[in-house]
């Protein structure tokens, strides 16, 4: 074996603890990093995932603080809801001028009790004018639904004879969903029709928290706008016009979202950054004092005409081994720790968190490993380097 | 081939250098040949320049002015890649600090500048065994120098300084650490290098070592007497 390998891998070995706090000190870092890339790339994908099946340009609930919170939660996943207003609403809204397309939806949300298979967000809508749900629905499902089948989203547990309970009802599942990463994989779809049944039914095993007419109301109106009007005249008309409504554009409400979700990940990269930090600060700090131990040892390897080169050589090999093994511990233990928190982060963390596919994760995971090992190296080849420029004359004597 | 200083200079400044900055040490104009198959020994009391003169020899240590010259060529004037090269392969060097490497047992440190040098691994093993027992240290061979005496570790250094076989062996303070048979053998081993063809430059405070050498010089104030 080369002599300078054998040097370094001897001292690697003989300094247990040393070679030992450095490695896991670099691993904390790129666990640290990797863990908040996974989080903060899912965050972003939920997001993206909810813009693009948000395909209204405005959204009409009835008025109240809390049905906009209702609507978030459909939404953003996690918490089923409704909330009814009356059908006229619809005609009102289509009589206005630039609205272009119309759809009513109809929400229900169901119950853990006898008569439901589990707690789930039913979400109903009019196939003679849908435009929203239909498009990427029939992705999952290319016939038309028919009274009492629905498609469920990826997170829906399905039993293997595809029938689901729903207030007493058998509803049947035909097709289930692409992930979104939102609120969507929580819920299941159907024609109004199916849902409406599923209303009554609630209402006549005395379990429903409305008594209204299902026949007579709707949850959410969704607009499509003309081109060449704008969106903000219509909502303010809709909302100055129509009685016991709320209308706000998709973009607005993606804004706020947004914003929430920028916050979320600037706490996250501001936690990462901080242990990242730490972390640099006593690496440096274990690796000066190991240096600093050792100079006596470059001096010696000088004497007996090792070459700077050759000195560089060595070190560079135990940094590389320490680096790379931090590094590949740390994103090991994050992919993970990523992996077994999955489902924990997609489903509990109440914002649209969309996983990257396997192969972009491996990816990253690969990246970040050998940012990790490069970036750490970097970080402390200047130290070697101010260390083997000390005199060797100055380390003989006593 | 040759080694001799000519008209060497040397000051220290700083905070090291004595009690005020005028009073820092210095070497002016030496001269001095260390001849090949001769033990020469300089000594003379603690401060006086050995160590300095010593390093400035052996190339680690850049002198103010002045040269040093091996087989006609100033050492100096190579780059620090040659120098380092002339070292191992040329130089064997005892430092007046005893400084081994810790994660190698007292064999691999001793035949680390023969392996460096990419020399056969069996017969430097051998030459390493030979010095060693001749030493009266071969018992140690697997020994970290964590777990060695002072005078162990210098015998260790000095065995270190001979692997390669020197035309040029540099010995700061040999018998320090070391007991009477101690000495007996260092000072042995090194005169019979010088009678085998090497230069041996012995640089102590010793007077044991005196009946050894061929050539004394004493050294006052960076003085050569
Ligand atoms: N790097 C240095 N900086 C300043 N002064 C030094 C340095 N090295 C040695 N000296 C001074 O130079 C003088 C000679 O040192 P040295 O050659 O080691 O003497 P010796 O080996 O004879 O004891 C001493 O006074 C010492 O303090
Ligand atoms: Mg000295």
């Amino acid at each position: 074996m080369n002599v300078k390998l054998k040097l370094a891998l001897a001292s690697l070995k003989h300094n247990t603890a040393r070679t030992f706090y450095l490695t896991v000190l670099i691993s904390v870092i790129c666990f640290s990093v990797f863990v908040g890339e996974t989080v903060t790339s899912g965050l972003c994908g939920g997001m993206e995932s909810l813009k693009k099946r948000l395909g209204a340009d405005i959204i009409v609930i009835p008025s109240g603080k809390n049905r906009q919170q209702n609507f978030e939660g459909i939404l953003l996943g996690g918490k089923p809801g409704f909330f009814y207003m009356p059908n006229s609403v619809l005609a009102e809204i289509s009589r206005i001028d630039g609205v272009e397309m119309v759809t009513a939806q109809f929400y229900l949300a169901s119950l853990t009790a006898d008569c439901c298979s589990t707690e789930l967000q039913i979400m109903g809508f009019d196939p003679d004018s849908d435009f929203i749900v239909m498009p990427w629905l029939t992705k999952s499902y290319a016939k038309k639904l028919q009274p009492g089948e629905v498609i469920a989203g990826s997170d829906v547990f399905v039993p293997k004879t595809g029938i689901i309970k729903i207030y007493n009802q058998d509803i049947k599942v035909v097709g289930s969903m692409d992930k979104t990463g939102t609120g969507l994989d929580f819920t299941v779809f159907g024609n109004t029709d199916t849902v409406k049944l599923m209303l009554r039914s609630a209402q006549k095993l005395g379990v429903s928290a409305t008594d209204a007419d299902p026949d007579r109301v709707v949850s959410s109106v969704m607009i499509k706008v003309r081109d060449g009007f704008d969106k903000s005249d219509i909502v303010n008309t809709i909302n100055r016009t129509v009685a016991g409504v709320q209308a706000f554009e998709n973009r607005d409400m993606v804004i706020s979202f947004t914003s929430r979700l920028n916050h979320m990940t600037l706490m996250i990269k501001s936690l990462v950054a901080f242990i990242c930090v730490l972390a640099m600060i006593m690496v440096i700090f274990v690796f000066s004092v190991m240096l600093n131990e050792r100079k006596n040892e470059f001096g010696v390897l000088k004497i007996m005409g090792f070459t700077v080169r050759s000195l560089l050589a060595v070190v560079f090999c135990e940094l590389v081994f320490i680096c790379a093994a931090g590094s590949l511990t740390g994103v090991v233990m994050a992919a993970v720790w990523s992996l077994s928190f999955k489902s924990f982060l997609e489903s509990e963390l109440g914002v649209p968190f969309l996983f990257d596919g396997y192969e972009s994760f491996l990816l990253h995971a690969g990246v970040t490993a050998a940012a990790g090992t490069v970036l750490s190296l970097l970080l402390l080849l200047p130290f070697v380097l101010k260390v083997l420029s000390v005199p060797t004359d100055a380390v003989m004597r006593e | 081939m040759e080694l001799y200083l000519r008209d060497v200079c040397k000051t220290y400044k700083g905070r090291n250098a004595g009690h005020d900055s005028t009073a820092s040490f210095c070497m002016e104009n030496v001269n001095f040949n260390l001849l090949p198959g001769k033990v020469t020994l300089v000594t003379g009391c603690s401060g006086s320049g050995k160590s300095t003169l010593l390093s400035i020899l052996c190339g680690l240590l850049r002198p103010d002015s002045g040269k040093v010259f091996y087989g006609g060529d100033s050492i100096y004037d190579l780059d620090g890649h040659g120098l380092a090269l002339l070292r191992n392969a040329k130089f064997g060097i005892v430092p007046q600090k005893c400084l081994l490497m810790s994660s190698l047992t007292v064999r691999e440190n001793v035949m680390l500048p023969a392996l460096y040098a990419g020399k056969n691994e069996k017969k430097v093993a051998d030459k390493c065994g030979d010095l060693l027992s001749c030493l009266d240290i071969g018992s140690l061979s697997g020994r970290y120098p964590g777990e060695l005496s002072g005078g162990e570790m210098r015998r260790v250094c000095i065995a270190r300084a001979m692997i390669n076989e020197p035309e040029y062996i540099f010995a700061d303070e040999p018998t320090n650490d070391l007991d009477e048979n101690g000495k007996k053998r260092v000072l042995s081993l090194l005169r019979e290098s010088a009678w085998l063809g090497a230069g041996v430059l012995i640089v102590s405070h010793d007077p044991y070592a005196v009946s050894y050498a061929d050539i004394k010089y004493g050294m006052n104030g960076g003085r050569l007497l």
